[in-house]
């Protein structure tokens, strides 16, 4: 049988393809894991649960301790641990292995990809961060009022809405906790004082609802993100695809992992692996849409060139993490009404740093306590101790730095057909320096030993092999249009053309830019 | 003949001795099955991991908590150090140790005070166990 489009992949980039292409003959290959069921419905929040339940073990920990994978691994996300949340990262490492000693990131296979266990931050490029882009954002303003609209986003006009962009559409921002309340009041008052070094706060834009929006009710502030899959509240590229299936020209196929594609005459063939019966099968299509994510789509596209030499560029967000102290609420009583994300957001913007630099705050209540016991610097029954009464005057800055392509750092195919990914870490410091400094006066306090910097990959927002170009070169570059150079069919829509990669969440992106790219691929199916 | 380190036994022994030393009560029997499964589970293919002598541990009933102390800041990433953190896990995800993890209520000056003391604690605990590790060579 044959389609008007073949999507690879129903992560945000998938499914914002599908959405434009929605009245046409679709067909969506992916693996699609799903979230296993729940052994209880959660109906209480996390620490209610914690109280009132004698055994809350199989939702916490896990029959197989899933929850517990981080004291003989390497350091994965709280966010991705949780024994119902491990479908996003499930057997990755078999479907599609990478080989690398300084490179510690990961693929999902899961239905809605790694949107499943995201921060749900949603931000708008600006010029300035696309800069290196061949499109601008008057170009993919359209496309993210509209998805503003279908998924749902809270947010609200304050000091970050020159960083965030319009404010159309958005609902009402979510409530924050003590903690981050404490800060932004404290801001407010020093505002001019913290601006002057270049630091500014503000509330998040997330893809949460605070009001319902369709069938979905508004988020509950139960702080259950870490262990209950598929929040209806929380935006799921999921959500999107269920929608998407009940349309009858729109054929969803899980369990294929696709390997590589071949241009015919009439479009594209598509081989992929039934991952049940192990039998390559085929598909036919006018056009093909690559959305398996920046690494997958790359790995396709080398194999479809059986090009085993090739180093394609890769970019990541290098993440730091500043404990913050606020010894005004050690001793405090824990909070049971939160969500378990980003509570604010800061941007660093000065004129000598070439783009802003953003960060999350958020607090660690949603998390196992036990996650946190050993970072504290007693005896075992000190961080006990500690763990009990530090923990609600405690919040961490993530700061996501910027990339841009560099020689060292890039993806291959290895002869054996699994990815070869080498990544240098950069050196940090100095902008963690003057965060602590910067917070003392609003007496939130860290130093800069306690900051942590986790090894590249652990960000999950990789981006930059196949780039667009105004005038692609070679066969690894692509169009404006996302069309892969020297093809007739076969478009890249994922963050792997992205040919730069700002502080910002790139989610939000990756999806009006699908949107984009699918928007001129209609037309031209129409022409 | 060498003890099986794995064997429901010397593992159901090894949490009673912690959870006592650590939690200062008696353990469930629950507590005690997971303890063993999870060991069994998360570090018998563990070559990263330093080992520790547990059974001269037990034996001498050694004071646990300033041994790990003192390894964790030498060698973090050691079996002992992640026994015991296996054992607040399980420990974490039941109502009956609630208060031990969680404050429920406002209490800044008992925090405060708490934390002093468990600081001097510390101290005395990371010298004693530099020596108990240092006297019966446990790693």
């Amino acid at each position: 049988m044959s389609f008007e489009v073949i999507i690879v992949g129903s992560g945000p980039a998938g499914v914002s393809a599908a959405l434009e292409l929605r009245d046409r003959n679709i067909l969506i290959l992916d693996v699609g894991f799903r979230a296993p069921k729940l052994p209880y419905e959660l109906k209480q929040n996390l620490y209610d649960l914690k109280k009132n339940t004698a055994d809350l073990s199989p939702v916490l920990l896990g029959e197989k301790f899933e929850s517990l994978d981080n004291l003989v691994s390497p350091f994965i996300s709280p966010k991705l641990k949780g024994p119902f949340l491990k479908l996003v990262t499930r057997d990755w490492r078999q479907l599609s292995p990478i080989n690398s000693s300084d490179f510690e990131g990961l693929l999902s296979f899961a239905e809605g990809g790694l949107s499943n266990a995201w921060g749900s931050g949603v931000y708008r490029y600006n010029d300035r961060e696309l800069k290196d882009f061949p499109i601008k954002a008057i170009d993919l303003n359209p496309f993210y009022d509209r998805l503003t609209s279908e998924i749902g986003i809270s947010g609200c006009d304050d000091e970050l809405t020159p960083f965030f962009g319009s404010t159309q559409g958005l609902l009402p921002p979510i409530e924050l906790d003590r903690l981050s309340s404490d800060l932004f009041t404290r801001y407010s008052r020093k505002k001019r004082l913290i601006s002057q070094e270049g630091i500014y706060i503000g509330k998040p834009r997330v893809a949460l609802l605070t009001e319902a929006l369709g069938e979905r009710q508004p988020y509950d502030y139960h702080g259950l993100e870490f262990f209950k899959p598929n929040d209806p509240a929380i935006y799921n590229a999921s959500y999107t695809l269920r929608k998407l299936e009940k349309q009858p020209n729109i054929t969803y196929r899980s369990g294929f992992l696709v390997q590589r594609y071949e241009e015919t005459s009439e479009g594209v063939k598509v081989s992929a692996r039934n991952i049940n019966t192990n039998i390559t099968e085929e598909f036919f299509a006018r056009k093909l849409v690559l959305a398996a994510g920046t690494i997958s789509t790359s790995k396709i596209v080398l194999s479809s060139h059986n090009d085993y030499s090739t180093r394609l560029p890769l970019l990541d967000n290098a993440i730091a993490f500043i404990p913050l102290v606020a010894p005004r609420f050690i001793g405090a009583s824990q909070e049971k009404r939160f969500f378990s994300g980003v509570q604010l957001n800061v941007v660093y913007s000065k004129d000598e740093v070439d783009a802003p630099i953003q960060g999350s705050f958020y607090g660690p209540a949603g998390i196992l306590r036990s996650d946190l016991l050993m970072d504290f610097p007693l005896s075992l029954k000190g961080n006990l101790t500690a763990v009990k009464y530090v923990t609600p005057a405690l919040g961490v800055l993530q700061l996501f730095y910027p990339d841009a392509a560099n020689a060292n750092n890039y993806l291959k195919l290895s002869s054996n057909g699994d990815l070869e990914i080498r990544y240098q870490r950069k050196a940090f410091g100095a902008i963690e320096k003057h965060f602590i400094s910067t917070f003392r006066q609003l007496s939130f306090f860290s130093l800069p030993a306690l900051c942590k910097y986790p090894a590249p990959g652990n960000s999950y927002h990789y981006a930059g092999s196949l780039p667009m170009k105004t005038q692609p070169q070679t066969r690894y570059e692509a169009s404006v249009n996302g069309l892969l150079f020297g093809t007739k069919h076969v478009y890249v829509v994922d963050a792997a053309n992205f040919p730069l990669l700002p502080s910002k969440n790139h989610t939000f992106t990756i999806m009006a830019n699908s949107m984009r790219i699918a928007h001129h691929l209609r037309r031209e199916l129409e022409s | 003949m060498q003890k099986d380190i794995f064997g429901s036994q010397e593992l159901s022994r090894e949490a009673e001795f912690f959870h006592e030393k650590i939690f200062g009560r008696a353990m469930p029997a629950e507590i005690g099955a997971a303890y063993v499964s999870a060991n069994r589970m998360l570090l018998k293919d563990a070559p990263n991991l330093a080992p520790v002598r547990m059974e001269l541990i037990l034996e001498r009933a050694m004071d646990v908590e300033a041994i790990e102390f003192a390894l964790r800041r030498r060698v973090p990433q050691n079996v002992l150090t992640k026994k015991l953190l296996i054992l607040c896990y399980l420990a974490e995800s039941r109502n009956d140790y609630f208060a031990t993890f969680v404050n429920e209520q406002h209490q800044p000056f008992r925090a405060f005070f708490k934390l002093s003391l468990y600081t001097f604690r510390s101290l005395y605990k990371l010298l004693k166990g530099r020596c108990l590790v240092w006297m019966y060579d446990v790693i």
